[in-house]
């Protein structure tokens, strides 16, 4: 009897995929993408950005301060 | 022209490994997007049981398709992949949205109601008492059956889908039978 009622599912309609679908998707992927581009930003490339311009300002006040300019790796190495 | 007849020759498999070498939804992913279109909104319209639902909900499922294009690994079928993130998503949602009807349902029972009766209302082609009787299942259970009646899925692709064995779907699917029958009785 289950069986029966359960097989009635098969014989229900379904209705046309909406016009406008592929182009909501496309906006909802634009939008994941914005997000996504957002969130590297700010996680990503103003922490690095920051590191060095920090490291820019400390030596410029080592080199106010002791009239030298703390050399990096590289520069050490030459 | 020549791109255009290469990807409509183009496997599933091969489709999904240029949309992963794509930086938004080019070429590759719109293909995919035309082939899966209507199978994805079957699901969806199944699992959802309302057109504006399912909308959102197949729109969700290619975002996720989308976001986690280069995370398919070949394992297992394209079309076992999409069908599994289609499931997975309509009962994210679902859970989603009984979360809020419990907590709505705090607020007033006859608002509850009358909402649910508009949404009964809405899906067209499936009785009331069948709908009634799948909701007093769980949610996966529930979408197992309607996938194995409404779809006709082998137990071989429900189990890929679900990530179970053939023999648990086999019996989860019984299970879910006899539950209805054990509530309902004589009307089922």
């Amino acid at each position: 009897m289950t069986n029966d009622l359960l097989e009635q599912l098969a014989q229900s309609e379904i209705p046309p995929v909406p016009a406008d679908f592929d182009r909501d998707v496309h906006e909802r992927v634009n939008d994941a993408l914005t997000l996504g581009h957002f969130a590297e930003f700010g996680l990503r490339v103003l922490p690095y950005a920051f590191v060095h311009m920090a490291q820019a300002l400390i030596g410029l006040f080592s080199l106010t301060l002791s009239g030298r300019f703390p050399a990096s790796k590289s520069t050490r190495d030459r | 022209m020549e791109t255009v007849l290469e990807l409509t020759d183009c496997t599933d498999e091969a489709l999904a490994a240029e949309a992963a070498r794509e930086g938004s939804d080019g070429p590759a992913f719109v293909a995919l997007l035309d082939r899966y279109r209507d199978r994805v909104w079957r699901i969806c319209f199944r699992l959802m049981g309302h057109a504006d639902d399912a909308q959102d909900a197949a729109q969700e499922v290619f975002v996720r398709l989308f976001l986690n294009r280069a995370k398919f690994d070949g394992r297992s079928k394209y079309s076992t992949w999409v069908h599994g993130v289609a499931v997975r998503t309509c009962l994210t949602l679902r859970r989603g949205r009984g979360r809020r009807r419990r907590h709505e349902a705090t607020a007033g029972e006859a608002v509850l109601e009358s909402q649910a009766g508009a949404r009964h209302a809405a899906a067209p082609g499936l009785s009331l008492d069948l709908e009634r009787m799948l909701e007093t299942l769980d949610e996966e259970d529930r979408a197992l059956v309607i996938l194995k009646y409404a779809e006709n899925y082998s137990y071989e692709e429900l189990a890929e889908i679900f990530g179970l064995s053939e023999s648990a779907c086999k019996m989860r699917v019984s299970r879910a039978r006899d539950k209805i029958q054990q509530k309902f009785g004589d009307s089922a």
